[in-house]
């Protein structure tokens, strides 16, 4: 029984050692003025280890740091469950007047947040139902990331040129590798503006596409890649939040261009660029909103122009000479609106151009077609709703296998 | 043992207690319980690097502060509770039951099911019936489904184990990652006609039956419109099963034959208890309270995941054998538990992210280590003697 007591009387020492170490810390925080008096919530479904989760932390933080925020919450590890709605609406009870989510499955609780507090906005990044809920306090959002994608192609279909001039493979061999999670509208759109990408620069690409049926899976993303390279893929690209793909291609040599932030710490000499969107533009735009009490846009999309879609750090040791220069122009043509992503010139389903295309806009469990996106010429992605709809199986690009969850 | 003997000044041996008086007991499981509130401090404040009383009063906030969080806190102690109640004839037993979990899934899984079909039946969706009317004839059908699933998911280890005495610990278990498969395949597969579908993404069923006009049924009401008072039902349900299972284990034939099985089966048929009956009996009432309480989560939550019972099986199984069997034990150690582990989410750091369900899992383990740790100090006594001279 004495030692146990000698136990506790240690352990007492100790917090209140701790207790009396920790109070300067908490003035810090108060004494820093606020310059935008609002409180915002963040509601996450992983924490930072997870590539996804923490490209919209990051982007939280620097944008209440940029508009002087202080007030705001951050909850990571929530389900997308009944617990998402009651953070929610916790966060609301806690004077919250801005709450944001960052999964898909996070969607239906948000609404029914929302419906509860009219006062109240609730942003949801990536979702589909806000066009059709016609609530004046919920909102989605999402980026028009097939642009970046399509800038990152152009930087594969320069390499995939390069090794053709350099004699390492002959034209009809630039078969590109794509990982892919799930066979989505969202991965679709991906890869096709990818690959549309390559093709604008290198005629003669192909593309082979593999689903592994998780957003997080390294060993799968690791074996796809490996497949497809022992198919004959000569450049590799994913949509998965792991590094398994980019791991996989440095220990076979092979140049791969990369998602959601650079990989050339697992890539030095196979990592050529990546694309990403930053949310911190939109989270940015959504608070200033709320705080000057002005509409929020029920899709928000954020373009190359706004900083959303971004390219992080082209590796010039791996990437073709004059990629930067390729792309820049390419850039500018489609800030400039001169250029489509999905020009349906640059395409084909079938063996056919495509003149009209009814697409699933609306959400419903039978995936109902409802909106025609076909005019002027292109395939109006992004703008009848932020997130993705473009779910064409066009020609040239092959599917290994698919994968629904 | 003779190697760490050598290393201290001292000799441990280790001497198994005859008997122990009942307020030792107690005073070595609160010693047990305030070490470990102790230790959950002090890595909360390497970790926080907070004052303790900060950490402790969010606490407070994050499970007790408003209405809304009272009655979510309750309800998470009314479910953690009921799981505990529902494995506790079963342990009492000795039947080493833990397929909790996925008794409760399953459970939930039909509760859903019934839920699912009936929105998108007719009747379901005739503006002219009343919601009251519509909920009259869901709820028992969902009951109904819920306890018979849960039921034949503790018959089957029992049946097996009674008839070719299988490993019950082992089937329970695989039990679990079949309901848990079932509730995924159910919410990924597109291969069904749309009627049968239950998610339109995949990954993710939403509230259900958020798209057809019988939204909402099968779901306990809210009274007065005051938010949180849909877990009232549950809570309430819970209540009654503790007392209820209280006085079926302290005083009915059945609690009695159960007690005697769990000393010893053999005892038990030389008094004439049919062991094999009592078995398949008990696990069959264990597994029908598991959906049970699975009706009750899909009821006031309106939705399912493949983790809507998050480890929760798991925990009751320690829930129940640290409170001794008793379900007035059982109250407290639930809301100990959802206390430290809500409790702890609402932790935010200094950053803005708050702790998480990770963090506060770790809180939790640590509690449940020693007070389960502790029995060893109930069941066994220390002796520390000096060296004898060394040897040589």
């Amino acid at each position: 029984m004495k030692k146990i007591l000698a136990i506790i009387l240690c352990l007492l020492v100790v917090s209140v050692l701790f207790a009396c170490g920790s109070k300067p810390a908490d003035n810090q925080g108060e004494q820093q003025s606020e310059k935008l008096d609002i409180k915002v919530g963040f509601i996450c479904l992983h924490d930072e280890n997870s590539t996804y989760d923490l490209n919209f932390i990051n982007a939280a933080k620097a944008a209440c740091e940029k508009l002087g925020i202080t007030d705001y919450v951050i909850k990571t590890n929530i389900p997308e469950g009944k617990e998402c709605y009651e953070t929610a609406a916790d966060m609301a009870d806690s004077g919250c007047k801005v709450i944001f989510a960052d999964s898909f499955g996070h969607e239906d609780f948000m609404i029914q947040a929302a419906k509860e507090f009219p006062d109240v906005q609730f942003c949801h990044s990536t979702g589909t139902k806000a066009h059709t809920e016609k609530l004046a306090n919920y909102h989605n959002a999402f980026a028009a990331i097939y642009e970046g994608r399509y800038l990152a192609g152009i930087a594969a279909g320069m390499k995939l040129n390069e090794m053709i001039a350099n004699g390492k493979i002959t034209a009809d061999q630039a078969k590109i590798g794509y990982v892919g999670a799930f066979t989505y509208a969202e991965v679709v759109s991906g890869y096709t503006s990818f690959f549309l990408g390559a093709r604008s620069v290198c005629p003669s690409a192909t593309m082979e596409v593999t689903f592994t049926g998780s957003w997080y899976d390294e060993v799968a993303e690791k074996e796809g890649a490996v497949k497809l390279i022992n198919n004959g893929c000569v450049l590799i690209s994913q949509h998965a939040d792991s590094m398994g793909a980019p791991s996989a291609c440095e220990s076979a040599g092979v140049p791969n261009v990369s998602y959601n932030g650079s990989t050339i710490s697992v890539g030095p000499n196979t990592y050529i660029i990546s694309s990403r969107i930053n949310w911190e533009p939109y989270y940015e735009y959504a608070i200033k909103a709320a705080a000057a009490g002005e509409a929020i846009d029920t899709d928000w999309t954020g373009t190359i122009a706004t900083g959303s879609v971004e390219l992080t750090d082209l590796n010039t040791n791996v990437a073709a000479d004059g990629t930067q220069a390729a792309i820049d122009a390419a850039k500018a043509a489609l800030v400039a609106g001169e250029l489509h992503v999905f020009s349906t010139d640059t395409f084909t389903v079938n063996g056919e151009k495509l003149e009209s295309y009814l697409a699933d806009v609306d959400t419903d469990t039978a995936f109902t077609p409802d909106t025609e996106v076909i005019k002027d010429g292109y395939f109006h992605e992004s703008e009848f709703r932020s997130a993705p709809y473009f779910d064409l199986q066009i020609d040239g690009i092959t599917l290994l296998n698919v994968n629904f969850g | 043992m003779k190697k760490i003997g050598n290393l201290l000044p001292f000799e441990i041996h280790i001497a198994k207690r005859s008997g122990i008086p009942t307020w030792k007991a107690w005073m070595i499981r609160g010693a047990a319980i305030l070490i470990a509130l102790l230790l959950c401090a002090v890595i909360t404040i390497i970790i926080t690097k907070m004052n303790p009383v900060t950490v402790l009063e969010s606490m407070f906030n994050g499970t007790f502060s408003v209405a809304r969080k009272r009655w979510i806190t309750l309800y998470r102690v009314a479910i953690l509770l009921g799981i505990s109640l529902a494995v506790t004839p079963a342990f009492k037993m000795r039947f080493w039951n833990i397929g909790a979990e996925g008794q409760v899934l399953i459970g939930a899984f039909a509760a859903a099911a019934c839920m699912f079909y009936a929105g998108r039946m007719p009747f379901f969706n005739d503006p002219t019936v009343s919601m009251t009317v519509k909920n009259l004839v869901l709820f028992p059908c969902m009951l109904i489904a819920a306890i018979g699933a849960g039921a034949l998911w503790g018959f089957l280890p029992a049946f097996f184990k009674s008839r070719w005495n299988t490993n019950e610990t082992l089937f329970t278990l695989m039990m679990n990652y079949i309901a848990l498969q079932i509730v995924k395949f159910m919410i990924a597969f597109r291969g069904f006609p749309e009627r049968y579908l239950w998610s339109a993404n995949g990954t993710s069923v939403g509230n259900i039956n958020s798209g057809f006009q019988s939204f909402g049924i099968g779901t306990f009401p809210k009274f007065g419109d005051k938010p949180g008072t849909q877990y009232l039902i549950p809570i309430a349900a819970v209540g009654l099963l503790t007392v209820v299972l209280f006085l079926y284990l302290r005083f009915s034939k059945h609690g009695y034959e159960i007690s005697v099985v769990g000393e010893s089966e053999r005892t038990a048929s030389y008094a004439g208890i049919k062991v094999n009956r009592v078995i398949v009996r008990t696990m069959i009432l264990s597994g029908a309270l598991c959906g049970l309480i699975g009706f009750l989560i899909v009821g006031a939550e309106g939705t399912i995941s493949h983790d809507v019972v998050d480890g929760r099986g798991y925990t009751a199984v320690m829930v129940s054998w640290m409170s001794q069997f008793n379900p007035i034990g059982m109250v407290f150690s639930s809301l100990l538990l959802v206390f430290m582990q809500f409790g702890a989410k609402e932790v935010a750091m200094p950053d803005g992210v708050s702790l998480d369900k990770n963090f506060a899992n770790m809180l939790m383990s640590i509690i449940l280590f020693f007070i389960i740790g502790c029995e060893f100090f109930i069941n066994y006594k220390l002796h520390y003697s000096r060296h004898p001279k060394k040897e040589e």
